[in-house]
């Protein structure tokens, strides 16, 4: 009898202070949780809400006139938000398909294949990731609008994206961590061309490799600001970020924040469904390139 | 990486002439060449005529005037460039060790394989990551509004006075900014610490235990070392990356209040963009660009003696 009460006493003594523990770091990771999630709820009620509900003296936790919709018929069928929303999913797409491209190609090259100067030109390549980004911005800006006359079109944004030394790097570790060697061998005695090896052997096994630079391309491309902001004034070619941010107005035009709200929301749905599609390989792409960067 | 920039020895293999070994391998430059293709026409270019541009004088059209440093000289003397310069660097150094300490504390936490429900704290924490950060930047606007936002409604409700949040003090707006930045990036920061945490054999903890370590003292001798490569290379990407910050005090504040939370790059777009001052702005450019060089190799060189 003695002996068992003690032990319970010391069951006791360990499990409270653990569940009040537990109890403590759970409001706190929930609080957080809060803070995170909040802006998500906050964009949703206030984009059926006007001006004045929005900016009220009593924030409005749900919206008083319900769930109103005039926000998103006004962004549509006034403001034309489709053609913005189109434009952002088209650059953003056209850049990966190019960078998944291009970068597959010279990771194979790197990772594979042998030919003079190899290593030196992949050494080269990796120390051109440390330029100074902020030396070339005004003159870059000022080649292609004022010498190649690329203002309103796209191809600034595809053209340097392309070959990117990080995706061919990301390539390159992908491939050569992946794919082995025997396997390019055996095909080359069976008569494979290096190309026909790339596309049936190269691609195949690196697909999950693709997927990750696919997604790490898409989002920075569709979320990009500066350069859209730099190069796009056309309302017909402008992306969904730049239209937002217009409706912020300027010193005579007053902002549109119920619009601003519609936007966002039309603009974040798609992104959080591509995220919680992608969630696993967008989260290998990051632990992997630290892994790799760090390591 | 270290192997790739080692050359192998090639065994057993008969020399050819360099230009027959070229030639023979004419599929495999053309596989690499669209880097460096797009490299010299779109950096290096650029790179070269931002050099010209900045001895220069030049609006936009005309002809381009040769002023020898005069930009230069303009640039320094510039009252807005200190002023921008701690700006970025206040958000820098006051970000940057946050992040990565908040970063550790919670990949800790969610690295606990006893705590259930720790997959969906990861992906919230991550979630803002994925959004466009005008946006977020317009939401935390309504939220932070001077007179009718949220947080000041609930200041007010505690008894608290209001804050004019981004017209009103300088470190209040620069405080919207530092935490919009956390908002958006410390999921990433957490995942990547996730991942380095996951790297660390289990075994290395066992035997820390058998040694009489508890959780606190394995946390310092066991995880914190292990972490030391993820935590360098989250300093260098963080580093360039907030020195280059733009979007979110642009769409926040424009850098107001008075110039508060003015970074090098809106002061870069400023200058060049909206003044057309080119050749001011290409100086302003490489002194910028100078610096990000110089700090983040004092930086790297700090951190592999602390490596070891």
């Amino acid at each position: 009898m003695a002996v068992t009460s003690v032990r319970r006493q010391r069951q006791w003594g360990v499990l409270v202070p653990k569940l009040i523990g537990r109890i403590l770091l759970y409001t706190f990771l929930i609080l957080l949780a809060v803070f995170f999630l909040f802006p998500f709820y906050d964009m949703f009620i206030g984009s059926f809400m006007q001006d004045s509900d929005l900016f009220s003296r009593h924030p409005n936790v749900w919206p008083p006139n319900g769930f109103d919709v005039t926000n998103y018929t006004k962004l549509f069928r006034e403001i034309g938000f489709a053609r913005p929303l189109f434009n952002s999913f088209y650059i953003a797409t056209v850049q990966t398909l190019g960078a998944v491209f291009f970068c597959s190609l010279a990771g194979f090259a790197f990772a594979k294949r042998r030919f003079p100067g190899r290593d030196r030109l992949f050494a080269i390549m990796l120390l051109t990731m440390m330029l100074p980004y902020q030396a070339t911005l005004i003159p870059y800006y000022l080649l292609m609008v004022k010498i190649f006359k690329w203002s309103d079109t796209y191809w600034p944004f595809w053209l340097p994206a392309w070959a990117g030394a990080f995706g061919i790097f990301l390539m390159r570790q992908f491939i050569s961590s992946s794919v082995p060697d025997e396997l390019l061998e055996a095909a080359t005695i069976d008569g494979c061309s290096v190309i026909g090896s790339f596309f049936r052997i190269v691609v195949p096994v690196v697909l999950p490799g693709i997927s990750v630079l696919a997604i790490l391309t898409f989002l920075p491309a569709f979320n990009d600001f500066l350069l859209p902001l730099l190069i796009l004034s056309a309302p017909s070619k402008i992306t969904a970020a730049l239209a937002l941010a217009n409706f912020k107005g300027t010193t005579i035009i007053a902002p549109r924040y119920s619009l601003m709200f519609a936007g966002s929301a039309c603009v974040t749905a798609p992104l959080l469904a591509f995220y919680f599609a992608f969630q696993k390989q967008l989260i290998s792409g990051i632990t992997s390139g630290a892994l790799k960067g760090g390591a | 990486m270290s192997e790739a920039v080692v050359a192998r020895p090639a065994i057993g293999r008969p020399r050819r002439p360099l230009l027959q070994e070229i030639l023979k391998h004419w599929m495999d430059y053309l596989f690499i060449s669209p880097f460096f293709i797009s490299f010299a026409v779109f950096a290096l270019g650029p790179l070269g005529w931002a050099l010209v541009l900045s001895f220069s004088e030049y609006k936009g059209y005309g002809a381009m005037r040769w002023v020898g440093l005069e930009n230069y000289q303009v640039m320094v003397k510039d009252p807005y460039i200190l002023q921008t310069l701690g700006n970025t660097l206040v958000f820098t150094y006051i970000l940057l060790p946050t992040g990565i300490l908040i970063a550790i504390t919670l990949a800790v936490i969610l690295n606990n394989k006893d705590l259930p429900g720790r997959g969906i704290f990861r992906t919230i924490y991550f979630l803002p990551y994925v959004t466009n950060t005008v946006i977020i930047a317009i939401v935390f606007g309504q939220l932070f509004d001077d007179s009718m936002g949220w947080i000041n409604a609930g200041l007010l409700s505690i008894g608290l006075p209001a804050v004019k949040w981004l017209r009103g003090s300088g470190w209040a707006a620069k405080f919207v900014v530092i935490l919009l930045t956390h908002w958006t990036g410390i999921g990433y920061n957490i995942l990547l610490f996730l991942g380095g945490l996951q790297s660390i054999e289990p075994e290395i903890y066992e035997a820390a235990r058998i040694d009489g370590a508890n959780e606190w003292q394995s946390f310092w001798r066991v995880t914190l070392p292990l972490l030391r490569p993820f935590i360098f290379f989250l300093t260098v990407m963080a580093t360039i990356g907030l020195l280059n910050m733009f979007n979110t005090p642009y769409m926040l504040t424009r850098g107001g209040p008075s110039g508060a939370t003015e970074t090098l790059m809106l002061r870069l777009y400023s200058l060049g963009v909206g003044g057309s001052r080119y050749g001011d702005a290409s100086a302003f450019g490489f002194l910028i660009g100078m610096l990000v060089i110089a700090i983040s190799f004092i930086q790297i060189r700090l951190q592999r003696s602390w490596i070891g």
